[in-house]
């Protein structure tokens, strides 16, 4: 039984389907099928394993780069998913990929490996990444959730799962304890700061 | 300080001997200090204390912590089957910490937040000062509203079998958590303030916070798990006459 979040993103019904029922049969418990790159990022959750189709990113209205800060942001891994013929720029940019033409023991194989990955990627180092850190500087400014979002074009869910991690890693709840903490750390300087309020 | 058998033949010593935070709360019950050898029923007699209530506070401040498990819950159900006197003790008692920690303890803490800013030189101490004065002014008004609409309406309930438009349903939609901010401040100067000439206010300052922590968390667990409760069915025997 493996508990792992697995999201699969993929236009096909059929392959996404598909794939999602081969998972399940194989003992993967939580696998969900999604058809859109918009429904992952509202969706998705910390330490999963992501496969995806490249081409379901490239036909929507986020860029490879915005998905990449997302699966940073939730700790996660991403596998590609390819219908058609390899792509080496693009696998660079993935753990793993799988083809359909690929035999199923492989397929298996390769996921259950990325899943071993995706859960001992565990961030333990406390340091913020340099995303959270543009983050922690809007909360500082006294930026809301919507309005940091906005600012940095993600959706509220992720900025929201910013916060979280930010306040994990420093451990301090209140946004005057952030405040501070920027402060101290010269993430934002004071003249910004004393402008802000 | 886990599973001690505390019953009304212990003595105040000992209590205090098993767990020395209980000094805060024989002081809200106003139990002066010096009082010898003498047992709990005999203290809340000759102070006037009464005794369930006594107990059932100083059983909750020794489970600091543990109220998650199941056992822990039923006792304060089964425990809180209190009457109106009762209540007005329980009142009484939580005023009296009210004081405590705008009178004595926050400004205690202030203090020695400035000693430490007099004795560190670094541009951001202010911050900590600053980010303390806004809590106690939340603390204060958290505090304030609980001593003049939320009791002053409980002892009306009380006292007579009229009620009120206000119910205890909006405290307890209301009652905000003020033991996060004492917990903020003890990481930033544990983990994020860099190291300061100043160790000793600095220390002092930590355990002074983790001192309010712990009796905050026990504060707000007596109005949650005891006083809410004891008034909702107040509110209910009141409606139903």
């Amino acid at each position: 039984m493996i508990r792992t979040n697995i999201f699969i993103v993929e236009k096909s019904e059929i392959v996404g389907f598909g794939l999602l029922q081969l998972l399940k049969q194989k003992g993967f418990q939580r696998v969900f099928h999604l058809t859109q790159v918009k429904l992952l990022f509202e969706k998705l959750e910390p330490a999963s394993l992501v496969v995806i189709n490249p081409s379901t990113i490239l036909e929507s209205e986020y860029s490879l780069v915005d998905f990449e800060r997302n699966i940073e942001t939730f700790n996660s891994k991403a596998i590609a998913l390819l219908s058609s013929y390899p792509n080496v720029e693009l696998e660079k940019r993935f753990i793993q990929t799988i083809s359909l033409n690929d035999k199923l023991n492989n397929i298996i194989e390769k996921i259950e490996k990325s899943v071993e990955k995706s859960e001992s990627s565990d961030d333990v180092s406390n340091v913020l990444s340099e995303r959270e850190k543009e983050v922690l500087r809007l909360i500082a400014l006294g930026f809301s959730n919507k309005e940091i979002a906005y600012e940095l074009n993600i959706s509220v869910h992720t900025a929201i799962s910013h916060r979280k991690n930010i306040t994990a890693k420093l451990d301090v709840k209140s946004s005057s304890a952030l405040t501070i903490y920027a402060l101290i750390n010269n993430i934002i300087d004071k003249e910004d700061f004393d402008k802000s309020i | 300080m886990k599973n001690i058998e505390i019953t009304y033949t212990t003595k105040l010593a000992e209590l205090v001997e098993r767990n020395d935070r209980l000094l805060l709360v024989l002081d809200r019950f106003e139990i002066p200090l010096g009082f010898g050898d003498i047992t709990i029923e005999e203290a809340c007699k000759k102070y006037d204390v009464d005794q369930e209530v006594f107990l059932l506070i100083v059983k909750l401040f020794c489970n600091y912590r543990f109220i998650n498990s199941e056992l822990e819950k039923e006792e304060i159900i089964v425990n809180t089957e209190l009457d109106k006197n009762q209540i007005y003790a329980l009142i009484k008692y939580l005023k009296n910490a009210h004081n405590y920690y705008l009178n004595n303890k926050l400004p205690f803490v202030k203090e020695l937040i400035m000693k430490f800013i007099e004795n560190t030189e670094n541009e951001h101490t202010e911050l900590i000062l600053n980010f303390f004065n806004e809590y106690e002014q939340d603390v204060n008004k958290h505090m304030e509203y609980e001593n003049n609409v939320v009791f002053p309406y409980i002892e009306k309930l009380c006292g007579t079998n009229s009620s009120d438009k206000y119910n205890i349903e909006v405290f307890e939609n209301n009652h905000t958590n003020i033991e996060d901010i004492p917990n903020d401040l003890k990481i930033l100067l544990l983990k994020h303030f860099p190291p300061t000439k100043d160790k000793f206010y600095r220390n002092q300052i930590l355990l002074s916070l983790y001192d309010l922590e712990y009796d905050l968390v026990e504060h707000g667990r007596i109005e949650d798990k005891v006083l809410i409760p004891l008034i909702k069915k107040l509110e209910t025997e009141v409606n139903d006459d």
